[in-house]
C-alpha cells in the first residue's frame, strides 16, 4: 500500500469513527468473530541461536463450553487447577505438531519451553479460555536464514489470526508480518471499517546476524500494541497520527529530514497526548489554581513530567523487551493505580492543610483543564466543574497583574495584595494561621508540584512505548530514545501551557473590586474553595485508582 | 468501567449479530453472492465497475481499496455495509454486523437524500438481527427512495415472510422476479412456495435458481436446498445426492457439510455422521446445528454425548439472553423437548411477538403444548397449518396435541401425515410419532 493511500486511509478511518460515534455503540469487542470463535496469535522472536514463539490462543465461550469435557479429565464437574494446567499443556502440544517453520527451507522443530490455560470470565458469566504456549526452536543465526512459520492449528475453527516478528539480538529484514500485535496479543481487537479481521496464519522473513542494522531494517511496519483509551475523535485522531508516525519510524531510509520530521512529530504526538484526559492534568491545574502557583511552578511540573515520563518508558521499554512474560497493559495499570494514589495522598495534604486554613486560596478555580479537552468528556470524573461560570464581570484593566506571582516564593504574605481586597479580607479573617507557618507551606506546595509531576508522568504513554519498542526492533534503539524524549517534552509542555494558561486566567478574573454582593460571594467561596479543590483532587486521585484497577 | 461498559455492550450486539446471521441464514434464504452489492454499487458508482460478480471476498476487498481511495463514495459504502451484512451470514461472523452498521452509518452521513442503496442495507441488517419491524420500515423507506431497486423489494420480502403477512411478501417477490429474475429471486419464490406447501413449484424455482446461479457459492446454496426439498419429502438419498453436489462446489459449505451429516443419519450411516456432524459443530457450533446432532447421538444411545452438545446449545441460550437476543424457534423446541417448559413458553412468548411467522407459531403451539394448555396450542397452529404447510415437523406437533386433547382420529390422520410427508423428520420424535400411531391402531 502506498504511502499516499495509507494516509487516506488514515483521514478516512478518522472520520468514519468521528461520525460513528453517536451511532455505534463502540468499535472494539471481546470477541471479534463472536462467541464462536478460536483466535490465534503468534509472536515469533528471533534472537542468536534461537526463534520463541510466544502464542496465545483466545477461545471464545462456545468452543470454551464444548473443550469442557475435555478439560475435566476426571469428569466430577469440576474444573481444577490441575486440570487446566494438564489441558493446556496437552494443546500446546496439539498445536506444537501444527505449527510448520522452515529454516532455509528445513523443517525446524519447535519445543514447548512453558504453558498456561486459565479461565476468564465472558459473556452471561460463561467462560473463555486463554491459552499461552512459548515454543522455542533453535536457529543458527551465525549467517543469513530465511525462515517461514506457518500454523495450521484448529485451522478450520472461525477467529482472528495474527503473527508478529521481531529480531532481538539480530535483524529481521523483509518481514511478511508486522513487528508488534495489534491486538496486544489478543487483548483488545481494533474495529476498522475498512478492514477485515486479521486473518494472517503464516509469516516469511530473512534473518541477519547482528542487531545493528547494517543491511536494511524492512520490517514491516509495525502498528499500535497497545489499544488507547478512550473513543472521542480526540483520541482517534491521535491514534492515528500515531500510526502514520510509525510508519515514519520504521522507513527503511532514515534521512536527516524523515528523522527530524519524526522528532516534530514526536512532539506533537507528547503534546496531543497530553490534551487526552486522564494526565493529571486537570489535578495540576487545580492544583496550581489553589496554591497560587506562578509559572515558574507550572514549568517545573513540566519538566518534572518529561523527566519522569521519559524514565518511565525508558525502564518500561527495557523491562518489556527483556521479559516476554511481562505484559504491558498490567503494568500501566499498576503504574496507574500508584499515580492515583499519589494524587490522592496529595490531595488529602490539601484538604488538611485547608482544613487549618494555612492556604491562600482564590475566588474561584476554573474548571481544571476541562477547557483543553474537547469532545472527550467521559474519561474525566470531575468534567462537570468546568462549566463554572465566571460571574464577576471585571471593569479593571488587566496589564497589571500579568505577573502576579514574580515574587511570591521568598514571602508568603506579600503577594496578597496583588490579588485585591476580597482576598485580603479572607486573609486577615486567618491571619492567624498565616502567619503562623509561612514556611512549612511553602515547602509543602513545592513537594506537591513534584508529586503532582511524578503522578503526571509515572504512567508511560502506550504510544510512546510503541514508539521505543519500534524502534528498539528495528536497531534504532538511540534514536528511538531520543523519540520518547520529544515525546515527554511535547507532554510536558502542553502541562506546562495549560498551567501557565491557568495561572493567567486565574489573575485576569481574580477581582478587586466588585459589589458588595459579589463580595459577599467570592468571600463565601473564598472560604469553601480549598476545601473543595483539594476534595477535588482526592476525588481524581482515588477515580484514577480505581480505573486503573480495572486492567490490572 | 468505561472500557468494560463498551466491551459489554459490543458484545450483545455480536452475539445479537450471530443469531441474526445464523437464523437469518437458515430461515431467510438469501444467496451468498447474488444479493451482494457490486452490480448495483457498478451501476450508481463508474469507479467500480470493473469488480464484475466476483466472490464476496473479492467484492469487500476491492469496495474496501476503492474507498479509501474514494472516502466520499457513498454507494460505495453502502455495498460495502450490505456485503458485510452478506460476509456475516455465510461466515457466520459476527464481527462484521457492527462493520456493517458503520459502513451504512458513513454511506448515509454523506447522502440521505436518494441514497436507496443504504437503506436496503439497514434493513437487511435489521432482518439478521431479528428487527423485522424495523428492518420492513427500512425497506419501504429506501423504497420511497427508489421504486425500482429489487434489493429493496428483497429486504422488504424477507421481513414480511417473517411477520406473517404472506400475500405483501409475495407482491414484493414477484415485483423483485420481474425486476431481476435471478437465484437471489427465484429461491425468494421457491420458499414462499414451499411456505403454503407447493413442494413441485417450490423445486422448481429453486431449479431456476440454480440454472442462474453466478458463483460456486451460489451453486452450493441452491443444491443445499434443493438437498432440503428432498429430505423434508423423505427422500434421504435425493438429498445426499444434492448436499454432496453442494460440497463439490464449495467444499467449506458448513450447511451442506450439516445436511450431508442429516441424511446419513437418517440412512443408518452413523459413524459417517457422526464424523461429519463434529466437522460442523467444530467450525460452527451454531445451537440448530449443535442440537441437531445431540438429538442424533440420543437417537443411538449416546445419551452422554448428546449431554455435551445440549451443555453447548445450553450456553448459547445463556448468551441471547444475556444480550437480550430476541428468540427464536430453536431455543424454544429445545427446551420443550429438553425438560424446560416454562423456559420453552418464556421463550416463545417473546418470539412470537417480533416473528408471527409459521415456524414460530409452531414452537410457540408445541411450547404451550408441553404446558399443557394444548386448547391454545392447537389455535396457534392454526394459520401455519392452513396456508398447507407440508413441514412434518408441523403435522407432528399437530397430531400429538390432538392426542392429549383426545381428538383421536384427527391425532392419528396428522401423524400419519407426518410420517408421510417424511419418516426421517426428526431422530426423536418420528419414532415417538410411529409409537404412538400404532399405540392408536390404523387410520380409518
Amino acid at each position: 500500500m502506498s504511502a499516499r493511500r495509507r494516509w487516506l486511509r488514515t483521514f478516512l478511518a478518522a472520520g468514519a469513527v468521528v461520525v460513528g460515534v453517536g451511532a455505534l455503540p463502540a468499535p472494539a469487542q471481546a470477541h471479534p468473530l463472536g462467541n464462536l470463535s478460536v483466535n490465534h496469535y503468534h509472536g515469533l522472536r528471533v534472537q542468536p541461536g534461537l526463534v520463541i514463539d510466544d502464542a496465545v490462543v483466545d477461545v471464545a465461550e462456545l468452543p470454551t463450553a464444548q473443550a469442557q469435557r475435555t478439560v475435566d479429565a476426571n469428569g466430577d464437574g469440576v474444573i481444577t487447577t490441575d486440570e487446566l494446567d494438564r489441558y493446556g499443556h496437552d494443546q500446546c502440544g496439539a498445536m506444537q505438531s501444527k505449527l510448520n517453520l522452515s529454516v532455509d527451507g528445513a523443517a525446524a522443530a519447535f519445543t514447548v519451553a512453558s504453558t498456561s490455560f486459565v479461565h476468564r470470565i465472558g459473556q452471561a458469566s460463561l467462560p473463555t479460555g486463554r491459552l499461552e504456549c512459548r515454543l522455542e526452536a533453535p536457529i543458527d543465526t551465525s549467517a543469513a536464514r530465511s525462515v517461514t512459520f506457518t500454523d495450521s492449528y484448529l485451522v478450520d475453527r472461525v477467529g482472528w489470526r495474527e503473527v508478529t516478528a521481531i529480531g532481538d539480538g539480530v535483524s529481521l529484514v523483509n518481514s511478511s508480518v508486522p513487528t508488534s500485535s495489534i491486538t496486544d496479543r489478543l487483548e483488545h481487537y481494533p474495529a476498522d471499517l475498512l478492514a477485515s479481521p486479521s486473518a494472517v496464519s503464516s509469516a516469511r522473513f530473512d534473518v541477519r546476524p547482528g542487531s545493528s542494522a547494517t543491511g536494511q531494517p524492512a520490517v514491516a511496519k509495525p502498528k499500535r500494541t497497545f489499544s488507547v483509551e478512550g473513543l472521542g475523535p480526540m483520541t482517534a485522531f491521535v491514534e492515528r497520527v500515531n500510526r502514520s508516525f510509525n510508519d515514519l519510524v520504521g522507513r527503511r531510509q532514515l534521512t536527516v529530514g524523515v528523522g527530524l520530521l519524526a522528532i516534530g512529530m514526536a512532539l506533537v504526538l507528547g503534546a496531543s497526548h497530553a490534551v487526552l484526559p486522564g494526565h493529571g492534568k486537570t489535578v495540576m491545574a487545580a492544583y496550581i489554581a489553589g496554591r497560587q502557583g506562578s509559572v515558574r511552578d507550572a514549568v517545573m511540573v513540566g519538566a518534572t513530567v518529561t523527566a519522569t515520563h521519559t524514565g518511565g518508558v525508558l525502564a518500561l521499554g527495557l523491562a518489556l523487551t527483556v521479559s516476554t512474560a511481562l505484559a504491558g497493559e498490567v503494568v500501566l495499570g499498576w503504574l496507574g493505580v500508584a499515580s492515583g494514589l499519589l494524587i490522592a495522598g496529595l490531595g488529602l495534604s490539601l484538604v488538611i492543610n485547608a482544613r487549618r486554613g494555612g492556604q491562600q486560596w482564590h475566588g474561584h478555580s476554573h474548571g481544571p483543564g476541562g477547557h483543553t479537552h474537547g469532545p472527550t468528556p467521559h474519561v474525566d470524573p470531575h468534567s462537570g466543574h468546568h462549566d463554572h461560570p465566571h460571574p464577576h464581570p471585571h471593569d479593571h484593566d488587566d496589564h497589571h497583574h500579568d505577573h502576579p506571582h514574580a515574587h511570591d516564593h521568598d514571602d508568603h504574605d506579600r503577594h496578597d495584595h496583588a490579588h485585591g481586597d476580597v482576598l485580603v479580607a479572607t486573609a486577615a479573617k486567618r491571619s492567624t494561621s498565616v502567619l503562623a507557618a509561612p514556611q512549612q507551606q511553602r515547602q509543602v506546595s513545592r513537594r506537591g508540584l513534584f508529586g503532582m509531576g511524578i503522578a503526571g508522568g509515572l504512567v508511560p504513554s502506550p504510544s510512546a512505548l510503541v514508539v521505543l519498542l519500534s524502534a528498539i526492533a528495528l536497531g534504532r534503539t538511540a534514536f528511538g530514545v531520543v523519540l520518547v524524549l520529544a515525546y515527554g517534552i511535547g507532554m510536558a509542555a502542553t502541562l506546562t501551557l495549560a498551567g501557565v494558561l491557568l495561572v493567567r486566567l486565574r489573575d485576569r478574573y481574580a477581582p478587586r473590586s466588585g459589589d458588595g454582593r459579589g463580595r459577599t460571594f467570592l468571600r463565601r467561596w473564598g472560604r469553601i474553595a480549598p476545601f473543595a479543590t483539594a476534595l477535588l483532587v482526592v476525588v481524581v486521585g482515588l477515580g484514577l485508582v480505581v480505573r486503573s484497577f480495572a486492567l490490572v | 468501567m468505561n472500557k468494560r461498559l463498551i466491551v459489554t455492550a459490543t458484545a450483545g450486539v455480536a452475539v445479537l449479530a450471530v443469531l441474526g446471521g445464523v437464523f437469518g441464514f437458515r430461515h431467510g434464504r438469501v444467496a451468498p453472492s447474488v444479493d451482494n452489492a457490486a452490480g448495483l454499487s457498478a451501476r450508481s458508482a463508474g469507479a467500480v465497475n470493473s469488480m464484475g460478480r466476483g466472490s464476496i471476498d473479492q467484492t469487500i476487498t476491492k469496495l474496501q481499496e476503492h474507498l479509501t481511495q474514494v472516502p466520499k463514495d457513498y454507494p460505495s459504502w453502502a455495498s460495502l455495509g450490505l456485503a458485510y451484512v452478506q460476509q456475516a451470514k455465510i461466515t457466520m461472523n459476527s464481527d462484521y454486523y457492527p462493520k456493517a452498521q458503520g459502513a451504512l452509518d458513513t454511506s448515509l452521513t454523506i447522502n440521505n437524500d436518494d441514497n436507496f442503496l443504504a437503506y436496503a442495507g439497514l434493513s437487511a441488517l435489521a432482518s439478521a438481527r431479528h428487527d423485522f419491524a424495523a428492518a420492513e420500515s427500512f425497506a419501504r423507506q429506501g423504497l420511497a427512495r427508489n421504486a425500482s431497486s429489487p434489493v429493496l423489494y428483497g429486504a422488504l420480502g424477507d421481513a414480511l415472510v417473517q411477520l406473517g403477512r404472506y400475500t405483501e411478501a409475495d407482491d414484493a417477490i414477484t415485483t423483485m422476479a420481474s425486476l431481476r429474475p435471478d437465484t437471489s429471486s427465484f429461491s425468494r419464490q421457491s420458499y414462499l412456495r414451499e411456505l403454503r406447501g407447493d413442494v413441485t413449484g417450490a423445486r422448481s424455482f429453486m431449479q431456476q435458481a440454480l440454472n442462474v446461479a453466478p458463483t460456486a457459492a451460489d451453486r452450493a446454496f441452491t443444491l443445499f436446498y434443493l438437498g432440503e426439498l428432498d429430505f423434508n419429502s423423505g427422500d434421504p438419498n435425493g438429498a445426499l445426492d444434492k448436499y454432496r453436489e453442494a460440497l463439490a462446489a464449495s467444499p467449506t459449505d458448513i450447511q451442506a457439510l450439516a445436511g450431508k451429516a442429516k441424511a446419513e443419519a437418517a440412512l443408518g450411516q452413523n459413524l459417517t455422521a457422526i464424523d461429519d456432524y463434529t466437522a460442523v459443530v467444530a467450525r460452527a457450533p451454531e445451537p440448530g446445528l449443535v442440537l441437531e446432532f445431540g438429538e442424533f447421538l440420543q437417537s443411538t444411545g449416546r445419551v452422554d454425548d448428546a449431554k455435551a452438545q445440549y451443555d453447548i446449545v445450553e450456553a448459547t441460550q445463556r448468551l441471547f439472553e444475556a444480550n437480550g437476543v430476541e428468540p427464536d424457534a430453536t431455543p424454544t423446541l429445545f427446551a420443550a423437548d429438553h425438560g424446560l417448559a416454562a423456559a420453552a413458553l418464556a421463550n416463545a412468548e417473546k418470539g412470537i411477538k417480533t416473528r408471527p411467522f409459521a415456524v414460530m407459531q409452531d414452537a410457540y403451539a408445541w411450547a404451550l403444548h408441553v404446558n399443557g394448555r394444548d386448547a391454545e396450542a392447537l389455535a396457534s397452529l392454526q394459520p401455519a397449518l392452513q396456508l398447507g404447510s407440508r413441514s412434518a415437523l408441523l403435522h407432528y406437533h399437530a397430531g400429538m396435541i390432538h392426542l392429549s386433547l383426545g381428538h383421536r382420529e384427527l391425532a392419528q390422520a396428522e401423524l400419519a401425515t407426518a410420517l408421510s410427508i417424511n419418516p426421517f423428520f426428526h431422530p426423536l420424535a418420528a419414532p415417538i410419532a410411529t409409537q404412538a400411531l400404532n399405540t392408536l391402531g390404523p387410520v380409518t
